[in-house]
Parts: structure tokens; C-alpha cells; sequence
């Protein structure tokens, strides 16, 4: 059965398009932000949304997800809120898919079949686990599938093609190729060798691919037309989002989101 | 599997120890596994117990033990030694030398 992400991608891919996909802190700069910040991006034209579910030790992420998770984590932010916010998201009318980004121990701490159905209940469309690799995910995966979500592969310049090849098998929804061997954050450039690492992914699936770290302008997203399906926006977000006034932040983020999709909409 | 100091949601939680090698809020998986086996038994010393081990040692032996090793002498010298029999050895690991703790050892003023 096509999931919500699937169809996002089908229509991605009908527009003949670069997709956007937003990625936001939980609870970053307050609590209440992401139920104004999410509403306002989705309308703003993001294809479907990362969540970030905030850690401490949060290894994949550079300098500005550090700091958004840490706020959070100050602000009170609990896997529970989390899942709340989500719910309250879906109450409020947001449509687009959505996927919880974060860590492992929060999930096997919170107990994987457990939080496999919360997430569920709550509305989410899968997870993405940068510190999962793919030989421990098997029953994580399978807690997902019991409740209807998907697990995200993540590849990057370094796997190898045996590598690629494994994650292709197991791939579902989209897959995230990392930009970079490194962590998020805003770069002021894509990679040389980007277009020839989508390809070594693309060679070996048809499963949708986005690309994520360093994605930060309307030019990165021009970028990828015709190299991958989605881009990931996070830390360059992050920031404008932090820095705006705290009444707001909903229309910084709506903007900034706006410029990316439009640029992608262009033929 | 390993241990972690963790909160209920899972969050790594803060550490502090006055040895640098134990200031982690992890356990590897080698001695995860050695106590889930009971392989092993684990017990905790306090900063100031351990000092006390370096300073013993150094004193009686003119061995600076490091102060991770200090650790597992303070046990046996405080802990596990007055439950043994005067006929009874304790083997006791340094895992490293205290020369590199100095600098800890002399801002204590100890």
C-alpha cells in the first residue's frame, strides 16, 4: 500500500520537480514554535517534513542541530512531547508526511514496539535514526512495519557499493543520501562529487533519494534538478528560524521554505 | 549491549569523576557482557577514596598508580582486603601510571 511518503514522491516526480523537505527541532526556539512553524512551512510548499526528535549526543549533527537539540532539551522536550506534538500537528489539519528524525536510545529506552504504535497513533510516517546501522535495525524495522511506518536508509559518499546495494534492498520511501562524509550543517557549496554518488545509488534502485546535509539555498536545490528527487533543508532553516523575532519565526521559516520550493517547482 | 547513564527518556546524563578515563557516562560492550554473565563483579569508590589509594601506593611502593587504577585499589585495600585471610593474595591491575594525573593531584592540594 502507497504510504503517505510514497505519494508525496509520485507527485514529486509527476511535477517533475525537486521536492523539499524541511527538517525542524522539536521545541527549538520554544515549545510551542514547531505547532505554528510546521503549519506555516507545509503551506509554504514543503513535500513532507523532518521532525527532530532531540538527543544528547547527537553524533550525526554539527554545530547548529547541537545547539537547537540542546535548547530543546533544556526547554523540557520528552519523546512523549514529542509524540504530542506530532498528534496536535495532525489535529491541526497538517497533511504532508512526517518523520521523526532522532537517535536510538530514546526509541529502545521508550521500548521499539511501544513507540512503533505511539508513533502511529500520533501520526507519524517513519523514522529516520542516523546512529542505527542497518545490521542492528532489523527489529526496529520490523516494530515499523507492524504499525504501517517506514525506516529510512541513509547512504554517503564513503559506503561502499556492496553497501548501497544493501540499504537499496531494504529501501522504502525515499532514500537519504548523506551530501557529505560529515555532519549537518549549512556549506556554502554542494559537493564535486554529489551527482556522482546519487548515481551510484540510482544505478542500484528506483526508490526515491533526497539529499540532505549542507542543503541550504535556492542554488543547492537548483543543483539537484536532475540528480535527485528531494533536498533536506535543516540547519540553514535552524538558523533563520533562531534568529527571528519571536513572533515570527512561523513566517521566516514560511519564506525561507517558499524561496527552496520555488526553486524546485522551476523547470 | 551496553550500560549508559541515562534518564527514563533515554538522554545521556552528565558525568563526573576526578579520574579523566572514567569521567564516560558508558560501559563498553567487553565488560557489559562480563557482568551480564557475572563474569565480573562491578563496585564504585568515591574521588576522594581514590586519592587516598594513589597516595598509599605511592608512599609505601614509589608506584604512582593512575588514578583509574586507583579506583580498583581503593577497593581492595579498603573493601575487599578485610574480608580475606592474612594467607589470601590480591592481584590488583594498574592499568596505567599516575605520572599523567599530577597536575589533578596537586590542584587538590592532596
Amino acid at each position: 500500500m502507497a504510504t503517505r511518503l510514497d505519494n508525496a514522491f509520485a507527485s514529486i516526480r509527476q511535477d517533475g520537480r525537486v521536492g523539499v523537505a524541511p527538517y525542524v527541532t522539536i521545541g527549538f526556539p520554544d515549545l510551542d514554535d514547531t505547532l505554528r512553524v510546521v503549519p506555516a512551512i507545509e503551506a509554504a510548499g514543503a513535500d513532507f517534513i523532518e521532525l527532530g526528535v532531540p538527543y544528547s549526543d547527537p553524533l550525526a549533527d554539527g554545530p547548529t542541530h547541537q545547539a537547537s537539540s540542546y535548547r530543546a532539551l533544556r526547554n523540557g522536550v520528552s519523546v512523549s512531547f514529542c509524540l504530542d506534538t506530532a498528534r496536535a500537528l495532525r489535529e491541526q489539519g497538517v497533511r504532508a508526511p512526517l518523520l521523526f528524525m532522532g537517535y536510538y536510545n530514546p526509541i529502545l529506552a521508550y521500548g521499539i514496539d511501544i513507540y512503533a504504535r505511539a508513533c502511529a497513533d500520533a501520526g507519524v510516517d517513519g523514522l529516520i535514526v542516523p546512529d542505527l546501522p542497518p545490521e542492528e535495525a532489523h527489529a526496529l524495522r520490523d516494530a515499523l512495519h507492524a504499525n504501517g511506518l517506514q525506516l529510512i536508509s541513509m547512504l554517503a559518499p564513503t559506503s561502499t557499493q556492496e553497501r548501497v546495494r544493501a540499504a537499496c534492498a531494504v529501501a522504502e520511501g525515499f532514500i537519504y543520501c548523506v551530501s557529505v562524509a560529515g555532519v549537518t550543517g549549512a556549506r556554502s557549496d554542494l559537493p564535486p562529487g554529489l551527482p556522482g554518488f546519487v548515481a551510484r545509488v540510482r544505478a542500484e534502485t528506483d526508490v526515491p533519494i533526497g539529499v540532505g546535509f549542507g542543503i541550504a539555498e535556492p542554488r543547492h536545490v537548483a543543483g539537484l534538478r536532475g540528480v535527485a528527487d528531494a533536498a533536506v533543508v535543516g540547519s540553514a532553516l535552524t538558523n533563520a528560524v533562531g534568529v527571528a523575532p519571536p513572533g515570527e519565526r512561523a513566517a521566516v521559516a514560511a519564506a525561507f521554505v517558499g524561496a527552496l520550493a520555488q526553486e524546485g517547482r522551476r523547470a | 549491549m551496553s550500560y549508559l547513564l541515562q534518564s527514563e527518556d533515554g538522554q545521556v546524563l552528565a558525568t563526573h569523576s576526578i579520574s579523566a578515563g572514567l569521567d564516560y557516562p558508558g560501559v563498553g560492550p567487553e565488560h557489559s557482557w562480563l557482568k551480564d554473565t557475572e563474569r565480573a563483579e562491578y563496585a564504585a569508590v568515591t574521588d576522594t577514596e581514590a586519592v587516598a589509594a594513589l597516595r598509599l601506593l605511592s608512599e609505601a611502593e614509589g608506584i604512582i598508580p593512575a588514578l583509574e587504577s586507583a579506583h580498583a585499589l581503593a577497593y581492595a585495600v579498603e573493601t575487599l582486603a578485610p574480608t580475606l585471610a592474612p594467607s589470601q593474595s590480591v592481584l590488583v591491575n594498574l592499568s596505567g601510571r599516575g605520572d599523567k594525573d599530577l597536575g589533578t593531584i596537586m590542584s587538590l592540594g592532596a
